[in-house]
């Protein structure tokens, strides 16, 4: 194989990746940021259960493609998480805040005890997803760096309104998503609660979508012709269309575990999507755009062919393993979610 | 503060918080194995209660195993930018190979174990801590070979990357200063080179891997097994007759004296000798070799003094060095004046923890060895203060294990990568102290947390054990 091919290899494995965290992690920060709605405290055990056994494997998925991107793109690894080193270092104080709590509201049987635990889980939750939005956007904006590689911009320039609309948009996204989760695993009575919920979160999420939409085609034309330019594309743009349009009167039906299902092949195709706009850059330079490569690209930044291969070996290898072992886990903890004594 | 002391701050920290639950949970989990197979084969509850009990604190010390090794992995981009970019497609290979599948099935595993109770049957909860297990000894291999490759680089050629990679010059600003004020000529690299992978196997089983591997496995079971041996008498000193405690000591204490033997002999042996090999300036820093005579004595005590003065307070036995490191009497090996002095890790710190590791180590086997007598004489539940001393020696196996890798890693100094990469080139220039205070602060507070509330969790465990009032066996939230 050409190095471009194994680098064109390497780029989608980590998108896949990203993907992978996206659509399960997602589950466990939107159940995060719903947390305080849910009033009664056995709702509030239901939600925490429903995503227990899950969160720790889901959390995987980030250390993986986190990973595969700095084996894959040493280079761009250094870069991006340099320039994004506070948004990414509060994202990780976010994750572990919000897997901590998970474990520790057990621990005490104190009101106050849960109640630190409950707001610190649903603030871990929602700072994860927004920053993780907040991330991606700037990432899919490009970042203002000069032929040195120093980065030029501020702190506050990564709070652009692009990328803060991306956070939005990464939370409302969970949000839905995570609703769906609770109503296809729990009783009557919780999805009485959510489905009155649902439909305006769908709401809130659909407008976010459209302008998030018309934000990438007017503030950031380049993420439009990248699209144009990568056929993946024509095919993501109307399954998420669909996938959103169709949430609704699946919600409406009670058919909720279809919503999930589609409410995870729109979440795996945006992040797809952010995938086939960027391609083949990883990094885009917002200074010089014009200025022959746009950034860093799987061309000019990717290891040697030696290191792409062993990575595309180990993956072949192992994530079949992981992808059947996350099916079985699943399948065990599929159904309604039930409290016994021991739950707290 | 630059930002080069807050990153080596912020790594030394969370890195020894990372080794300070790692071993602790690859110990549990096989312990643990075998708790679940003798559960499944005799159906007697009290293995269940066991199983339980210690899957909870397993679970704890694993999310912040998950929640250290995501800085790790973080920080080595956010504040050692150029070390990434250096050898990024080394050691992010190692880092995947952890993840995938290792960490995954570890991760995967322990959910449907802590929380799959009434969910899946005994034989598969077996199959669950195993793959846990595994998963936590096949990811642990993967670390060991990235550390091991920083220590005995192996299967890479340093090439100059492509022309038209960007940020090229950036990286260039990094050679020639160093922090001690010495200029760096030969072998640092800067920005143009990179180090690539040209023989994944050569890069894997690297001089140092396989024996580094054997030593941290060794003291990770220690570590588990005396763990429990301290839950299990601190439960002892208040119901004598708890049957899950006592089942706990009786597994735990005879793998507890097993392995730490073989932490010391040959695992940790192995590892003196291969340093010695490898790396002359590290072992001469931790034996404290300050002179060099035809026949090296074994220096147990000393004061380290000032590279090039000779040491006249100590203890030494003469010759017994080059045997335990050569396995001869008579050689010669380098001493710390043979090295320039830009080329010598701190001496100091480097000693004082090797040093108090072997100590440690010794006290543990010691301790062991009494114990397991005790028990062959039926008589260890009685004797109340020496299941004290088994509450006190239960950290003490992860002491040591931080203490050795404070000696790895000091020792290594002052490379990142040994002979290749300086740590003084590696860490990001991009980013400002500032910048770096704030995470190291943020970071720090959260280890710090992490570490209170895993201590406040564990005495609430202990202070409920199963088969009390109040019963809490762990795992279901």
């Amino acid at each position: 194989m050409t190095p471009e091919q194994l680098g064109t290899i390497a780029f989608v494995l980590v998108f896949l990746l990203l993907a992978g965290y996206a659509v399960l992690d997602g589950l466990g920060l939107g159940v995060g940021m719903l947390h305080p709605l849910a009033a009664a405290e056995h709702q509030r055990r239901t939600s925490i259960k429903a995503i227990a056994p899950l969160w720790m494997a889901n959390t995987v998925w980030l250390l993986a493609a986190a990973a595969a991107l700095f084996a894959a793109f040493p280079l761009v690894y250094a870069t991006v998480f340099t320039r994004l080193q506070l948004i990414l270092t509060m994202l990780l104080a976010a994750l572990i805040v919000r897997g901590v709590s998970i474990h520790l509201r057990w621990t005490g049987q104190s009101a106050a005890w849960k109640g630190l635990w409950d707001s610190l889980f649903f603030a871990g939750s929602l700072a994860s997803s927004l920053l993780l939005g907040v991330a991606l956007g700037n990432i899919l904006r490009g970042l203002p760096f000069n032929e040195r590689g120093a980065y030029l911009g501020t702190f506050l320039g990564l709070l652009n309104p692009f990328a803060l609309l991306a956070g939005v948009l990464t939370a409302l996204a969970f949000m839905v998503h995570g609703a769906l989760y609770l109503a296809a695993r729990t009783d009557q009575e919780h999805r009485h609660r959510l489905s009155r919920l649902l439909p305006l979160l769908w709401l809130l999420f659909a407008a976010a979508l459209v302008i998030a939409s018309l934000a990438a085609f007017y503030l950031e034309p380049h993420l439009i012709d990248g699209a144009v330019a990568n056929p993946p594309a024509y095919l993501f743009l109307p399954v998420i269309a669909i996938c959103a349009v169709c949430l609704l009167p699946l919600i409406r039906s009670g058919q909720f575990h279809a919503a999930l299902l589609a409410s995870s092949i729109c979440i795996a195709c945006m992040v797809g999507l952010v995938a086939a706009s960027l391609y083949p850059v990883l990094m885009p330079n917002l200074t010089t755009p014009a200025a022959g490569e746009a950034g860093l690209t799987i061309r000019n930044s990717s290891a040697s062919a030696h290191t792409l291969g062993a990575l595309l070996i180990i993956t072949l290898i192992g994530m079949p393993m992981v992808i059947a072992s996350t099916a079985v886990v699943y399948w065990a903890f599929a159904g309604q979610v039930e409290l016994d004594e021991e739950s707290h | 503060m630059d930002t080069q002391v807050l990153s080596r701050i912020q790594f030394a920290v969370t890195a020894g918080f990372h080794f300070l639950f790692l071993p602790l949970t690859i110990g549990l989990a096989w312990l643990l194995v075998v708790v679940e197979a003798a559960a499944w084969r005799s159906g007697k509850a009290v293995y269940d209660q066991t199983g339980r009990f210690f899957g909870g604190i397993l679970g704890l010390s694993f999310v912040v195993v998950l929640a250290t090794g995501l800085i790790m992995l973080f920080q080595c981009g956010t504040n050692w930018d150029r070390y990434s970019s250096f050898a990024g497609g080394i050691l992010g290979t190692a880092f995947v190979a952890a993840a995938v599948p290792g960490f995954f099935l570890q991760a995967i595993f322990l959910g449907l174990y802590l929380f799959g109770h009434e969910r899946i049957s005994r034989g598969v909860r077996v199959l669950a801590i195993f793959m846990v297990a595994l998963g936590a000894s096949l990811s642990t291999f993967w670390i060991v070979v990235a550390n091991s490759w920083m220590q005995t680089p192996r299967g890479d050629g340093i090439v100059e990357a492509p022309p038209s990679m960007p940020g090229r010059a950036q990286l260039d600003d990094s050679r020639t200063q160093t922090a001690d004020g010495f200029t760096i000529t030969a072998a640092t690299p800067t920005a143009p080179r990179r180090a690539e992978l040209s023989d994944l196997a050569a890069a894997v089983f690297n001089p140092s891997t396989m024996v580094r591997y054997h030593h941290t496995m060794a003291a990770a079971m220690l570590s588990g097994a005396l763990f429990m041996a301290g839950c299990a008498a601190s439960i002892l000193r208040k119901d004598a007759a708890h049957a899950v405690a006592r089942l706990a000591l009786r597994i735990s204490l005879p793998l507890g004296l097993l392995f730490s033997v073989l932490v010391a002999f040959p695992s940790g042996h192995r590892h003196v000798q291969q340093v010695a090999g490898t790396q002359p300036e590290k072992f001469a820093a931790i034996a404290g070799l300050y002179s060099s005579p035809r026949k090296p004595p074994l220096v147990s005590l000393l004061r380290p003094a000032d590279p090039g003065s000779r040491v006249n307070a100590g203890i030494a036995v003469p010759r017994f060095l080059s045997w335990l490191a050569l396995g001869k009497v008579d050689t010669r090996l380098s001493d710390i004046n043979a090295f320039p002095p830009h080329e010598l890790p701190p001496l100091a710190l480097t000693f004082f923890a090797f040093h108090a590791m072997v100590v440690l180590g010794l006290l543990v086997i010691a301790a062991m060895a009494y114990a397991v007598l005790l028990q062959l004489r039926g008589r260890l539940f009685e004797r109340r203060r020496f299941l004290l001393v088994l509450i006190f020696l239960a950290p003490l196996p992860l002491v040591a294990s931080v203490l050795g890798w404070i000696a790895v890693e000091a020792g290594r100094q002052p490379w990142v990568i040994h002979k290749v990469m300086r740590t003084s080139a590696a860490f990001s220039s991009g980013i400002s102290p500032g910048q770096a205070l704030f995470s190291l602060i943020l970071l720090g507070c959260i280890c710090l947390s992490l570490l209170v509330v895993c201590l406040f969790g564990l005495i609430d465990r202990l202070q409920h054990p199963p088969g009390s009032a109040g019963i809490d066996c762990g795992g279901s939230p």
